[in-house]
């Protein structure tokens, strides 16, 4: 897999071959697949307020879709170029307008992975004290946190 | 005429509106680039006041970065809840 800077803003994704498809779709599977809930997660702070029942019924189910709609969008694109592509080589796109989105599931994945697994910042970790999956989770994590840092430079600024 | 008498009495309470702090806390995941670009989005802070609060944020935890009335800082809550910042609401001291 390649990634590079797009000249109208965003990112191309090269996607070379069947393990690429399955670590782009991971975004979604970790974002959604420890049954880790960000919505609340984001708000946890706001349970000592008087007014957290409010905020537990009328807000966080707001924030919860905008996550899902986030989801969605690098679902489609993802799944529309592999069908495309019939799962070989192709490029996906990320558009500027897009950027946002796909910051996004990329952040609810790493938020994810990082409930799980308790990585930590990225600098404190030894991959050799992690197991194998714990691993594959943080190597995930990096990848994910890599795209996002070139998001920020080539989509979201 | 009944024996008994109702007495209604009225007492009036005021006081100043005490404005309310939009802190946000740091977590190990989101990148300071982004939370800096979350703050200028949201707030129209320029890059170097939104840049200084996200080191706040790093370096000691959290940081106030709006403080204001109280329903337009439950809005700015939800909207860097949105952005996947962990945020909360306090009574500034």
């Amino acid at each position: 897999m390649k990634l590079a800077p797009s000249s109208e803003g965003g990112l191309r994704i090269e996607v070379e071959d069947s393990s690429d498809w399955h670590l782009l779709l991971g975004i979604l599977r970790d974002a959604q697949g420890s049954g880790f809930d960000l919505a609340t997660q984001v708000g946890t702070n706001m349970n000592q307020s008087a007014d957290w029942h409010d905020w537990e019924e009328f807000v966080i189910p707001d924030i919860r879709e905008g996550f899902l709609a986030h989801l969605k969008t690098v679902l489609i694109t993802i799944e529309s170029a592999r069908l495309e592509a019939a799962g070989g080589p192709a490029d996906v796109w990320i558009t500027r307008d897009d950027a946002f989105h796909w910051y996004s599931a990329l952040n609810q994945a790493r938020l994810a992975l990082e409930a799980v697994h308790h990585f930590g910042p990225g600098e404190t970790i030894d991959p050799n004290e992690l197991s194998q999956a714990g691993l594959a989770a943080f190597l995930r994590s990096r990848f994910y946190c890599t795209v996002q840092s070139l998001l920020l430079d080539n989509g979201l600024a | 005429m009944a024996d008994t008498e109702t007495i209604t009495r009225t007492r009036e309470d005021t006081s100043l509106d005490v404005p309310w702090n939009v802190v946000v806390h740091d977590d190990p995941v989101n990148l300071m680039g982004y939370v800096t670009w979350v703050l200028m989005k949201i707030f129209g802070y320029n890059e170097q006041k939104a840049a200084l609060m996200m080191m706040q944020v790093h370096k000691q935890g959290r940081s106030i970065v709006w403080s204001g009335q109280r329903e337009k800082a439950e809005f700015y809550a939800q909207q860097l809840q949105g952005h996947q910042l962990t945020t909360s609401l306090e009574k500034a001291a």
